[in-house]
């Protein structure tokens, strides 16, 4: 096991507002991350910081590349695809990724989108949000990479698709890759984590091992969550 | 990391298709506004070269406008910025692109231009040649045409250079200067940053503009193509001023917009 | 089966009873290969990395025999199985037992509570 991510003492402001503060967080090889956190915590953020869409001061390390061109290299984040215009069809969206990258597996976003029933001749305007979101997510999978950034995967998507997605997550995941997968609702994913971050007050709350927290604490994941917010408002 | 060549492909492909359908328009205007004047009765020989040059500005002041939407928002949204790559490679490819496309659309106006003249061409030359025989010298010669066609085509291809440096340049720097800005009313905060930048922008570049042409005014007053040598140069450096700092903003200051 | 978890209780220990289940009831029988840890993370919907911990348990726990390059066996020791089934019975004797306790009912009651509800229960089945 080898350390994929590491962040040493990040801060982010945006429009006056300190977002994130003195974050630090190392991840492993080959695990599935739960980043958790109410909306508006600095998720995405995060998220968007480590691929270098936004900027940050502190050190950030993915696999080995500190560099922002290079990093980009090994991350995988979810695209909106806010790019392209809505006649723009699938397929050549998926050319452009293929073109662009030079780590995307054709074979597997085919695999994917059968899967997750993805016709790739519509055009954009066509897919319904879950349907989109998908699409987005097949995209983002099949980029070889060591890290994966899903940024609320499930939102405004039906409990069906759903499932196809966490499949498709644990289906698809290469062995030594590790998946963040950020989300303000737990309990849908609890059962996929091997750990989970939790980002509070602008910082990292608390990283920890899922089965751990249930071993000793006899909790399970979202009450842990919610624990912490309790005591949030003990203390204050 | 993406390869120069692919990352141009994309690029090239998609302002390619852009100004491909802004001449697809063009051909439909021509054929609409020919058939107007054939149903108006005002139908000459000259029609078709007349009708074709009006259109052409209009038609190349569109494309210059959908390539610089384009190019714009290249540097603002995810689907180009996760993109591994380095962004002196992305700000030159996405320059070298827009112009290509724009040359493009010039070539293949120029064109048309010309295949329609060539209906009335004799015509055309009949005249060129009375000018020439009632004021002499004055008229210039093929030669001297010839080579104020390409000086024009010159200036041209540098002006539109420095336009797009230079409102880059105004967008980055905007862009960079509302993460500084507060969260609240960020429109008009935004609206009023724009205008800001816009000024001083315009203002500095016309300040270097000015030293550019003073200085080579002082350098070269006896000599015309020194001189205008001396004035592109002067332009391109100013364009490479402002590439160079929009290149820092876009790795240090400029985010994509965040679309989650 | 589809197996619905119990967020309380790690998820590895809950493929693990899973398994073992399985293996009690002859779902799987001694000497089969299981399917590869892909599958099974697959078909329980559970991250590779827990289904790998509940496998090494089991493996510490010699009901799973590991072959290079193969795969993962069940043991074909029955004598070991018979084991896994006794500590299962203990373990659902034990709750039953210690709810019953707790409720002041005496051991001698519990026995005669329970041969009759077996009696029932049978007769009802058939």
């Amino acid at each position: 096991m080898s350390e994929i991510l590491k962040i040493e003492n990040l801060n982010y402001s945006h429009r006056l507002k300190k977002i994130l503060q003195d974050v630090n967080l190392t991840l492993q090889s080959g695990k599935i991350v739960g980043l958790l956190g109410e909306n508006g915590a600095g998720k995405t953020t995060l998220m968007r910081v480590i691929t270098g869409v936004a900027h940050a001061t502190g050190d950030i390390t993915v696999a080995g590349e500190t560099e922002v061109a290079a990093r980009k290299g090994h991350v995988s984040y979810m695209d909106h695809l806010g790019a392209f215009s809505l006649g723009t069809h699938l397929d050549r969206i998926v050319k452009f990724y293929q073109t662009v990258y030079a780590d995307f597996d054709i074979d597997r976003f085919n695999e994917l989108a059968e899967f997750l029933n993805i016709d790739t001749s519509l055009k954009l305007s066509a897919l319904s949000k879950g349907n989109k979101e998908k699409f987005v997510i097949a995209l983002t999978l099949s980029r070889q990479v060591e890290l994966y950034l899903l940024d609320e995967p499930f939102d405004g998507i039906d409990s069906m698709s759903r499932k196809d997605i966490i499949n498709s997550i644990i289906k698809w995941k290469p062995e030594t890759a590790t998946i963040v997968i950020s989300d303000h609702y737990v309990s849908e994913i609890s059962s996929l984590l091997d750990e989970i971050v939790v980002i509070k007050d602008e910082t990292i709350n608390c990283h920890l091992d899922a089965d751990k927290i249930r071993e000793d604490k006899g909790m399970d994941i979202e009450d842990f969550y919610e624990s912490l917010y309790e005591r949030g408002t003990d203390n204050d | 990391m993406t390869s120069f060549k692919d990352f141009f492909k994309i690029l090239m492909g998609q302002k390619f298709r852009q100004v491909n359908f802004v001449l697809l328009i063009n051909v439909i205007a021509i054929a609409v506004s020919v058939l107007w004047t054939l149903i108006n009765g005002n139908f000459t020989n000259n029609t078709f070269f007349q009708v074709t040059v009006s259109w052409s500005f209009i038609i190349m002041l569109w494309a210059f406008v959908r390539i610089t939407v384009t190019h714009e928002r290249i540097y603002a949204r995810d689907s180009y910025r996760l993109i591994p790559i380095g962004d002196t490679k992305f700000y030159c490819t996405n320059l070298l692109t827009s112009f290509l496309a724009w040359a493009y659309v010039a070539v293949v106006e120029l064109i048309i231009c010309a295949a329609t003249a060539t209906i009335n061409w004799q015509e055309y030359v009949d005249s060129f040649n009375m000018m020439r025989m009632m004021y002499g010298t004055r008229v210039p010669d093929m030669n001297m045409l010839v080579s104020a066609f390409i000086s024009m085509a010159i200036v041209m291809i540098v002006v539109t250079i420095l336009a797009w440096t230079t409102i880059s340049l105004i967008h980055l720097l905007t862009r960079a200067g509302s993460n500084f800005m507060p969260y609240r009313r960020s429109r008009i905060v935004n609206f009023l940053l724009y205008v800001v930048v816009i000024y001083i922008v315009l203002r500095v570049v016309g300040f270097m503009m000015n030293l550019v042409m003073n200085s080579t005014d002082m350098f070269a007053n006896s000599n015309d193509v020194w001189q205008f040598v001396l004035y592109i140069l002067g332009f391109l450096v100013v364009s490479a001023i402002e590439a160079a700092l929009s290149v820092y903003l876009m790795s240090r200051w400029v985010e994509t917009v965040s679309e989650s | 089966m589809i197996l619905k978890f119990d967020d309380k209780i790690p998820i590895y220990l809950q493929i693990q009873n899973y398994l073992n289940r399985q293996i009690i009831s002859g779902k799987i029988l001694p000497g089969a290969q299981l399917p590869s840890v892909r599958q099974l993370a697959v078909e329980v919907t559970a991250n590779v990395n827990t289904v790998q911990r509940a496998l090494s348990q089991m493996i510490d726990e010699k009901i799973i025999v590991p072959q290079r390059g193969r795969g993962n066996f069940v043991t074909v020791d029955v004598e070991l199985i018979e084991q896994l089934k006794m500590k299962l019975i203990d373990e659902q004797f034990a709750l039953v037992y210690r709810q019953l306790h707790d409720l002041n009912f005496s051991d001698a009651e519990i026995i005669d509570k329970f041969v009759e509800y077996v009696k029932n229960r049978g007769a009802l089945d058939e």
